[in-house]
């Protein structure tokens, strides 16, 4: 077990930035970010209302912000996080009583909050379950596999034990989610079959220890095809090779585990392995060329990252790339100074945050990616993140020693 | 008349009888947004909408509200394709409306996917599917599109009429392209315009619309991608020794011009590999570019030269290749690619392991 870092008060910070840091190099304005979260947390201003349906992942990037700057728990009162972790679970679908008909799976786990479904509370001394789901009630609200990975990191950051979890309808979801070519969709009524929610389903398996929904072969076939000439990995096969899309692969190979992590081409027959017992082994390899991932991944370095060959440098891929090397225990080769130094300039000196590009308005998603990024460099006053669940070390081990699915 | 127009939708008449229902939140939710009144207001009628799984003229059009306020909402679109196959409507309408809406959101997921759905259905149209899958009542999957079109076996007529309705499809994403060469979405899609249809005319000019946009910009790495798909897709009978060494000329003339340029070499090795050429059949085009002065300092030469002398150490067990690649790999991490200074030195370290003939 990794222990957090134990930097959370003003004064050890203060110590470690000035022996750290090099006068000449610009700081990490860690307060000015913990402020901007703050403010956020409160109400996310008018231009978010068009991800209004990405509201459970918005709330994500400002609670995991928090909680990577290590002040999560004094920035958020228990009153507030229990109030919150009620709110999530209000968020949960869950199989109706009056008709659990089969027909209706694939609805269950957690949406956006735009259903009308009235809000119940905790005040008759019964906690929240979710909102019961049918095709009759709620045909245009179902759950969306982002919203259902997103919202159980969220729980266990407020410090939920994850026990009102529906585990075995998400599962029973997941299983209608997954296509014939390996790929999900994220929800039964978009069809979008790409490797960003076979993340989400690998990540949600993950965290509910049961990997029953997934069909793994059938996912690292997605993986395997979806690699480029190029050697990264693109949304779906035959697409460009994209920084997101190639995190997205390597992460969920990382939580698939065991053989997935195989490279193909160095793979080589045993001399007592039989060919097929050899193409058995090669087909649970998620690699055609992992040397060829991990040089694609850190060509992309400009500055800080670029998501694709000859694209601008962009905030989130400093995450995106670098977690992606990271998982494939790289990351050691990424050039920490230049990295650093691009997030620095795309930090907002006033207000905190981060842009996408230097000069640009921060939003919430780019200041999780910066600080995440610079979490993976060990920037001080950033708590050790986990690359391949993307959160910190501290939220990955109380998954293990504090939720229902995985305390012992 | 012309107040009527400028009137939210939900103040006339015809919206009376709806009662809306409001966001319940509950008493202290998390990161709540700052809607504005016409947001919410439109979302409480569209709630009551679905509610009711209204089929009328009147939900069409709050479903086209909401959209352009949220376009990345992930279920309105589907419930305005249900009622657009309800009420059956006009798609040639329908695709003017998301011309319109490309226009103003090329960044959606969902605008390209609600014309790839609405493309399908009319091709439907011209020639029944073989075969649908759908179908899981009460709410029905949402589906690609309908089934795929095998253009070979179509008649002469059915030809013409997929033909034209390709070549009008690759003009509107041609169009999006113009103002973002690089837009993902826009590609997605037309690739599957392109592969939809089956093998008919279009792949070939497809491939000049590559060549096209690589003169305009050769560091278009999407034209590039796009050229690698029609290379390898085009044909029925699949990639020929023909195409490999004719995609080896163009992205080695490619290079020549602009030796620093990534998009050109990855193209190049990805091609030779296509077609079970080993990557040392470059290794004499490679090294006369060393002698030009600018190519000298293109780190692509030196990397290319780095992989092509380390296959030859491995396979000749050659010291003197061996060290031929140290030398690359030193230029690379001190000279013409520091910012990979540690990649570089750790792919030297890599060489040090092979083993070669005493």
């Amino acid at each position: 077990m990794l222990a957090a870092p134990t930097m959370d008060t003003q004064q050890q910070k203060t110590q470690h930035a000035a022996a750290d840091t090099p006068p000449e190099q610009p700081t990490f304005l860690r307060e000015k970010h913990i402020q901007y979260f703050k403010r956020n947390l409160q109400m996310l201003p008018q231009p978010y209302t068009s991800q209004d349906t990405f509201r459970m992942t918005l709330g994500l990037f400002v609670l995991g912000g928090l909680e990577l700057l290590g002040c999560l728990e004094e920035t958020i009162s228990e009153a507030n996080r229990e109030a919150w972790i009620e709110w999530i679970y209000s968020q949960q679908r869950i199989p109706s009583k009056d008709s659990p008909s089969e027909d209706n799976d694939a609805l269950y786990g957690f949406g956006g909050p735009f259903s009308g479904l009235a809000f119940k509370d905790n005040t008759d001394g019964r906690q929240n379950l979710g909102c019961e789901c049918d095709s009759h009630t709620t045909p245009y609200d179902t759950a969306h596999l982002t919203m259902t990975y997103t919202a159980l990191l969220s729980l266990i950051i407020l410090g939920d034990d994850l026990s009102r979890v529906a585990r075995e309808p998400i599962i029973r979801s997941l299983k209608k989610l997954q296509q014939p070519d390996g790929s999900f969709i994220p929800c039964i009524t978009d069809y979008e079959p790409d490797m960003r929610f076979v993340y989400c389903a690998c990540a949600v398996s993950y965290i509910l220890n049961d990997w029953s929904g997934v069909d793994k072969p059938a996912v690292l076939n997605f993986i395997r095809e979806s690699q480029t000439y190029e050697h990264g990995v693109a949304q779906s096969p035959r697409h460009e090779a994209h920084g997101g899309t190639t995190y997205c692969a390597i992460a969920s190979l990382g939580l698939m585990g065991g053989d997935a992590f195989l490279d193909q081409k160095t793979m080589v027959r045993q001399e007592s392995e039989t060919e097929s017992a050899f193409e058995e082994r090669r087909a649970r390899a998620g690699f055609v060329d992992l040397e060829g991932t991990r040089r694609w991944c850190l060509q992309r370095q400009t500055t800080g990252f670029q998501g694709r060959t000859n694209k601008p440098t962009d905030t989130c891929y400093s995450f995106w790339l670098g977690g992606a090397v990271a998982a494939i225990g790289s990351f050691d080769l990424v050039n920490f100074e230049c990295n650093r130094g691009f997030l620095m300039e795309t930090q907002n000196k006033a207000i905190g945050g981060f842009g996408k590009w230097v000069d640009t308005f921060p939003d919430v998603l780019h200041s999780y990616m910066g600080i995440a990024s610079l979490g993976l460099m060990g920037e001080p006053g950033i708590r050790p993140l986990e690359p391949l669940l993307n959160v910190s070390k501290r939220v990955e081990e109380r998954l293990y020693n504090e939720t229902v699915f995985w305390k012992k | 008349m012309a107040e009527q127009d400028n009137m939210p939708f939900y103040q006339k008449p015809e919206w009376a009888d709806v009662v809306p229902i409001p966001q319940d939140d509950g008493p202290n939710p998390l990161v709540p947004i700052a809607y504005t009144k016409e947001y919410s207001t439109t979302m409480d009628y569209f709630r009551a909408m679905c509610k009711t799984q209204e089929k009328s003229e009147r939900a069409l059009d709050l479903t086209k509200i909401v959209i352009e306020l949220s376009p990345s909402h992930y279920t309105v679109w589907y419930y305005r394709q249900q009622l657009l196959k309800e009420l059956n409507k006009d798609l040639k309408e329908e695709l003017e409306w998301i011309e319109w809406m490309i226009n103003d959101h090329p960044k959606s997921y969902q605008i390209w996917h609600h014309r790839q759905v609405v493309i399908g259905r009319i091709a439907n149209t011209l020639f029944p599917a073989t075969s649908t899958t759908s179908t899981v009542a009460p709410i029905t999957t949402a589906q690609a599109t309908e089934a795929a079109v095998d253009f070979d076996t179509l008649s002469e007529s059915q030809k013409a009429a997929v033909h034209e309705m390709v070549k009008a499809e690759l003009d509107v994403i041609a169009e999006s392209l113009q103002e973002d060469t690089k837009n993902y979405h826009a590609w997605s899609y037309r690739q599957w315009v392109l592969a939809h249809f089956g093998h008919g005319p279009w792949w070939v000019d497809e491939l000049a619309y590559t060549e096209e946009l690589i003169a305009e910009d050769v560091r278009n790495n999407s034209a590039w991608n796009q050229r690698y798909f029609v290379v390898t897709n085009g044909k029925a009978e699949g990639v020929t020794e023909e195409d490999i060494q004719r995609e080896v000329q163009f992205a080695k003339s490619k290079i020549e011009k602009t030796p620093s340029n990534e998009s050109p070499w990855v193209y190049l090795t990805g091609i030779l590999r296509k077609g079970n050429h080993p990557v040392t059949e470059i290794k004499e085009f490679c090294e006369s570019l060393l002698s030009a002065p600018r190519a000298n300092f293109s780190p692509f030469v030196h990397s290319t030269l780095l992989d092509i002398y380390e296959v030859e150490a491995k396979e000749q067990r050659s010291a003197a290749s061996v060290e031929k690649a140290k030398e690359e790999a030193i230029m690379l991490a001190e000279k013409v690619d520091p910012i990979r200074l540690k990649y570089w030195n750790w792919r030297k370290a890599q060489l040090q392991k092979i083993d070669v003939l005493a």
